[in-house]
């Protein structure tokens, strides 16, 4: 077993197989060897890691994704944004809890974790006007004249393309 | 006498001030007016005044029925002013401070958290990966028109821009232009250019993929020929063309998905581009241009002896796939020492320039040709044509085409392969793929087993060769690194699965082709009737070479996937019995895998719509 604790003073106690999905805890074990002390996430909340654990959970097991497996993947060019239906259902949050899982995978280096929740947001933006996905996220139009002028070229160059 | 009333007119909200303003004083008036719960524009603007101007206008309204002076209405009209300039300040600042609420509320989104890499890393899954037309609603066009901060972010990062696909502007054909007039020429011409040069621009230096493909709107194709030859797009194509042209030096792979080669015609004839780091050259699809009559045109005229030496003195050019109307390449000047690669799988050629590529591309290590007997008048590439040793040939398919080896067969297709040595090759496919007669394994004047450095093959396919049973054996004897078989032939396959079973006489014992993963065969007969009649093996063979390589008995390495083509269906093999009875067949304890496929094609080896797969494997 495998004490974690997080940035609020929570502590996890999970199985090794499970939180060996995070490539920097697998390491972190790997250098400490056999100990009992509790491994520190100062960069991930308690709600953060339970989800996180929620997945390293449902798909402890399978395959860790490779080095060569990554590149061929973009070799080809077939990165799609299909994503699992459990996992779907797993990352459906809102929007807060959505980007800091993704900030938790990459930090703890869950690679199929952080695909899930990058595809999610791409899933989001996709199809959308500039103006949707400013709604969506709460952005700020904040170009100058200058560039609005040039924006409006650019739509107009790629008109019915 | 009545005292005029002059308020009375000035609005229906203060009718209230003029009943009263008969009986009361100003003062009164006044007083009456700031008591008043509900607002009115006499009452707001009333309470509002300042002292000195209260008592202006409380003098003016005791001093009677008569009209304000000049001076008191001035008075009231600086009360005004300075009022409305009130209200737009008080505008102004609501404003400010909604645009400061939405800019603090921005600061607050959950999407700021995250840093510019992980950005990058959505911004990466949402690039097409297909080759689809920039388009305002997509990206990277869509992420750069968000804010500035993803615009920035986005222009600079080269890899987004390193593909560009560039439809035709077919659409003037049928949309925008009259017969006799190009109305918005210039400004066509601009768009199309501006677009290039931004997209260049943002690539830098890395390196472009940059195809130029005919917009998908079939019914173009209909009018394409109802505008006379002379009427082109010849001024928005320049424009075009001059904006890629300076930028042609970071063009990597060039791709042509065009349904008529001749809309690039004016870029293929000039001469020696400078193409520093073109390695890929595609023409894919033009094909179908000879089914325009625009080519036929240009094919009939005396145009068609030009060459296009575009690319003769690409420095790195060294990959070249041709989809093309037949003959086409002839005028296509290519700098063939460099070619590793040729595809022209799709473009019909005649033996005799089969035999000059491989003579004049000493550095080919992948060519896919297809021969046939057309008629055309070839020059060869190169004065004499003298046989080779094919030393550098790793990778090599040879289809003989519809027209090749029929009735009546070309002498010269059977002499494909006649005296030339392929020293290094390690993948070879060799097909008929239409026609009756069938390219020979052991011909007159040639003899492929003894022409092909067979112990190094890793992948052999053969399709509709002539190759009896005795021979294939004996060719497959020599393969001992084969990984993958596939054949279509008309041979005795009971005795290729005994092979398949048999024990080498090696030490330390291994199967024959020990280590073959995958197989794949065509049944030609089987199924042709119910039953087994006419099935052109028996099952318990093919099952027992299923088996027996199922596991690995340390005599050989298990098999991945025996995949099975079959003319038509048949129960024995379709129904869902044999996946059960497949699985039997993986012992308890074993941890093999197989996949077992079969697929329906028909004559002309076309794939229908049955298809079944089952896997097998232990469970653990």
């Amino acid at each position: 077993m495998v004490l974690l604790v997080t940035s609020d003073n929570e502590q996890f106690t999970t199985e090794k197989d499970i939180v060996e999905r995070s490539v920097l805890i697998k390491n972190m074990l790997e250098d400490v060897g056999e100990s009992d002390q509790p491994i520190p996430l100062p960069n991930v909340s308690s709600s953060v890691l339970k989800k996180v654990l929620e997945y390293c959970e449902h798909h402890r097991g399978e395959p860790l994704p490779t080095a060569d497996s990554e590149q061929s993947q973009d070799e080809t060019r077939k990165r799609t944004t299909d994503i699992s239906e459990w996992d779907q259902k797993f990352i459906t949050v809102d929007q807060e809890m959505l980007f800091e899982i993704i900030l938790a995978a990459n930090y703890l280096d869950i690679k199929s974790l952080l695909d899930v929740g990058c595809k999610t947001v791409a899933n989001m933006i996709k199809g959308k006007t500039p103006e949707e996905i400013r709604k969506l996220f709460n952005i700020v139009n904040d170009f100058t004249p200058e560039e609005e002028a040039q924006i409006k070229k650019e739509n107009e160059w790629a008109e019915d393309r | 006498m009545a005292k005029p009333n002059y308020v009375t007119g000035s609005s229906g909200n203060s009718g209230h001030f003029a009943d009263l303003s008969g009986e009361l004083s100003g003062s009164q008036v006044l007083q009456a007016a700031r008591s008043i719960t509900t607002s009115s524009p006499i009452s707001t603007l009333l309470i509002s005044l300042s002292q000195h101007q209260l008592s202006s206008v409380v003098e003016c309204l005791d001093s009677g029925p008569t009209l304000p002076s000049k001076k008191q209405t001035g008075i009231l009209k600086d009360a005004i002013s300075s009022n409305e300039q009130a209200i737009m300040n008080l505008r102004t600042l609501i404003r400010g401070l909604k645009a400061e609420t939405k800019h603090y509320r921005s600061l607050l989104s959950p999407i700021r958290i995250l840093p510019n890499e992980l950005l990058l890393e959505v911004f990466r899954l949402l690039m097409p990966n297909e080759d689809v037309p920039p388009h305002a609603h997509s990206a990277p066009l869509v992420l750069c028109h968000v804010c500035a901060s993803w615009r920035t972010l986005v222009l600079s990062i080269p890899e987004f821009w390193s593909r560009l696909t560039f439809p035709m502007p077919f659409k003037y054909f049928e949309d925008e232009f009259s017969n006799d007039e190009h109305p918005n020429v210039d400004k066509e011409a601009d768009r199309h250019a501006s677009l290039l040069r931004f997209w260049f621009g943002n690539a830098g230096s890395r390196l472009l993929t940059f195809v130029l493909c005919t917009r998908e709107k079939s019914e173009m194709l209909s009018e394409y020929d109802t505008f006379p030859m002379e009427w082109d797009l010849s001024y928005v194509w320049d424009s075009i063309i001059e904006a890629l042209s300076e930028h042609l030096d970071c063009i990597q792979n060039l791709v042509f998905s065009l349904d008529s080669i001749w809309e690039v015609r004016s870029f293929l004839i000039l001469p020696d581009l400078a193409l520093p780091r073109l390695t890929s050259l595609v023409f894919r699809n033009a094909r179908n241009a000879q089914a325009h009559t625009q080519w036929d045109y240009w094919a009939e005229s005396d145009d068609h002896e030009e060459a296009w030496p575009a690319f003769r003195n690409a420095p790195r050019l060294c990959s070249t796939t041709l989809e093309c109307y037949d003959g086409m390449h002839l005028y296509l000047q290519l700098p063939y020492t460099q070619l590793i690669e040729m595809d022209w799988g799709n473009t019909m050629i005649k033996v005799d320039e089969f035999r000059d590529n491989l003579d004049i591309c000493p550095a080919l290590r992948k060519g896919i040709f297809l021969i046939g007997g057309l008629e055309y008048d070839y020059i060869p590439l190169s004065d004499n044509i003298h046989l080779q040793l094919c030393s550098s040939v790793v990778d090599l398919t040879v289809e003989f085409g519809n027209s090749s080896l029929d009735n009546p067969p070309p002498a010269s297709d059977s002499h494909a392969f006649d005296e030339l040595t392929f020293l290094a090759i390690q993948r070879l496919v060799l097909a008929s793929v239409g026609g009756t007669a069938l390219f020979p394994w052991v011909g007159e004047s040639h003899d492929l087993s003894k022409q092909i450095s067979l112990h190094l093959l890793h992948s052999l396919t053969l399709a509709r060769i002539h190759i009896s049973t005795d021979e294939l054996l004996a060719v497959l004897k020599l393969t001992s690194n084969l990984t993958d078989l596939s054949i279509g032939l008309a041979i005795d396959h009971d005795r290729l699965f005994d092979f398949l079973t048999d024990v080498a006489l090696s030490y330390p014992p291994r199967f024959q082709l020990a280590n073959l993963r995958r197989l794949a065969f065509v049944a030609p007969g089987l199924g042709t009737v119910d039953g087994f009649f006419g099935v052109p093996f028996t099952p318990s063979t093919f099952f027992y070479m299923v088996e027996s390589r199922s596991v690995p008995p340390e005599i050989c390495i298990p098999l991945e996937s025996v995949h099975l083509f079959v003319r038509r269906p048949w129960s024995g093999w379709m129904d869902a019995s044999l996946g059960p009875f497949l699985s039997q067949l993986s012992p308890p304890g074993g941890k093999s895998k197989i996949r077992f496929q079969t697929t329906v094609v028909d004559d002309a080896f076309e794939f229908r719509d049955h298809s079944s797969t089952y896997e097998f494997h232990d469970e653990e």
